[in-house]
């Protein structure tokens, strides 16, 4: 495969799950364990995309997109460190390596080109002030377009102006390099780890990440296994409160809404 | 609180399940201009065209739609239901005060998206990678299927239920929901689903094995990896781990700086042979 039609493949299957991932609401096809298989089939080893993929789940499971803010860009450095990795012969630590400063990259990218989008502002306003709903609904899924077309025409530039010297360098790393970025690629998840605990973490449930930390490492459960336990500790300690609540709740007569436990269970099935 | 009696007709159903498809769209064109602005907007469109007849009431119903809306899109869709029902409202009452409207969905945007933000991305997003990354490390191809699948079927579900929840009980719903304690349950058992994986997935794929080794004369070899594993197995992963998170949330530290630390750390490592 030329670097020319891999940079244009790679360009495609990032527009696919970038911009399907906002256009079909947020599906999370921009996650590496999606990006890096659909990146390994398209430049035909499917076996790395998949295992990369997974590896790199790990590494950017912390990259929250919350409340738009932007810091990482998952998609972005995984597109362009599997497809380096598969194009320079298949070095996996490097790609490890290099994928988050490229998602880093790719955030700042994100940045700048929700800034060139904004100057659409005002033809949305304009379009409503005349009642124009044709126009505002072009505009809605044109500016998608353009946001993720110049997304992808960068990815297709890197790519293609990357692989050569990518693959020299790495052929080149002295061998104290290469045996760190690999420790590098075990260490890094807990960064990524550590943002996520942010969101979840309350002194009082710590021990609940000490609990699923000793599941995987003494009893040596499978992620799924450790799913379905967690599961069912969350819907019983769920049900336990609820009683509680409904005990204070009769003691002090207010009324609980209903509706909440169906929404709740629906949550659950997660 | 009871539903407050409203019950959905076939043709607002219609108009529902239009809401439900294009809030998928909601963010597409994110920019720091609109936001979601202009996917809250054409949610709105079916109804807005269903229950204003006068071109001046359209015009304006477009405008309060098409300012700013940003809240967690698996959520969203109660307030956009909620909007949607209000306009009927203002179309069907003389004395309606427009300006509700988006002072209602201001005030949700925040609650909603912090109970979804955890929900969705903390915990949702977390245990469908969790399960799909066994898949992917043994370069099963099922892998990202099993993944959006797990994210996505529920997901979806909340979005269609909320949708329509949204449309038929007040804005009074989330506030008495809030205020029952109901949720906190929701949020603490979320927690803690959350917690126990992100702890099993520290243990799968923080990885970290010392070469240090001193010999003790007599041929004997005091490897310190083995005397590690037998104080605690995975030590120093849960313990950078939690490094880490103490740096992140307690010292404010850059995540870029840490990222880079963390290199400099592994590279320095290899070169004295630590590991």
């Amino acid at each position: 495969m030329s670097t020319l039609t891999a940079a244009l493949l790679c360009a495609i299957a990032y527009f696919i799950c970038f911009g399907g991932n906002w256009l079909i609401g947020q599906n999370m096809a921009d996650q590496p364990i999606v990006v890096g298989s659909l990146v390994g089939l398209l430049l035909g080893d499917l076996h790395t995309g998949l295992v990369l993929g997974a590896a790199l789940q790990a590494l950017f499971i912390g990259a929250v997109n919350v409340g738009g803010a932007v810091s990482l860009n998952p998609s972005f450095g995984t597109t362009l460190a599997i497809a380096f990795a598969i194009l320079s012969g298949g070095d996996t630590k490097f790609a490890l390596a290099i994928a988050v400063p490229l998602g880093l990259l790719g955030g700042l990218l994100e940045i700048g080109i929700n800034i060139l989008c904004s100057a659409f502002g005002d033809a949305w306003d304009k379009a409503a002030e005349s009642g124009d709903e044709k126009r505002i609904v072009f505009l809605h899924y044109g500016v998608w377009f353009l946001k993720y077309f110049m997304f992808a025409v960068v990815i297709f530039v890197a790519v293609l102006a990357g692989a050569t010297p990518v693959t020299n360098f790495v052929n080149n790393l002295p061998d104290f390099i290469t045996n760190g970025l690999g420790v590098v690629a075990g260490l890094l998840p807990a960064v990524g780890f550590a943002m996520l605990l942010k969101m979840v973490w309350s002194s009082k449930l710590a021990i609940f990440y000490i609990f699923g930390f000793c599941a995987v490492a003494y009893l040596k459960l499978p992620l799924i296994a450790v799913a379905v336990f967690g599961i069912v500790i969350a819907i019983v300690l769920a049900s336990i409160d609820q009683d509680i609540l409904k005990a204070k709740n009769v003691n002090s007569g207010s009324v609980v809404p209903s509706g909440s436990a169906e929404l709740e269970e629906e949550d659950f099935l997660a | 609180m009871s539903n407050q009696g409203v019950t959905i007709s076939k043709d607002e159903n219609k108009m529902l399940r239009q809401l439900f498809f294009r809030s998928l769209t909601v963010f597409a064109p994110f920019n720091y201009a609109k936001q979601g602005g202009s996917g809250f907007c054409y949610t709105q469109m079916p109804f807005i065209n269903k229950y204003y007849k006068n071109a001046e009431d359209k015009k304006e119903a477009l405008k309060r739609h098409i300012t700013w809306y940003n809240a967690t899109q698996n959520v969203g869709t109660f307030i956009m239901g909620l909007s949607a029902s209000m306009e009927k409202e203002n179309s069907e009452k003389e004395n309606f005060n427009v300006d509700s409207i988006n002072t209602v969905k201001a005030s949700l945007m925040g609650p909603l998206s912090g109970i979804g933000d955890t929900l969705f991305w903390g915990v949702l997003r977390v245990v469908a990678a969790g399960i799909a990354m066994t898949f992917g490390e043994q370069g099963n191809p099922l892998a990202p299927i099993i993944f959006l699948l797990v994210y996505n079927l529920p997901s979806l579900a909340t979005r269609w239920y909320l949708t329509k929840l949204g449309y038929s009980v007040g804005a009074k719903y989330i506030e008495e929901l809030y205020t029952s304690g109901l949720i906190n349950i929701l949020i603490k058992a979320s927690s803690v689903l959350g917690l126990i994986m992100i702890g099993g997935m520290t243990a799968s794929n923080v990885a970290f094995t010392t070469k240090l080794q001193f010999s003790l004369g007599g041929g004997q070899e005091l490897v310190i990896q083995d005397i590690l594993d037998q104080i605690f197995v995975g030590i120093i992963p849960l313990g950078f781990t939690l490094l880490c998170f103490w740096l992140l949330s307690k010292k404010k530290m850059n995540f870029a700086l840490l990222i880079f630390l963390v290199v400099v750390i592994g590279i320095l490592m290899s070169l004295i042979g630590i590991a």
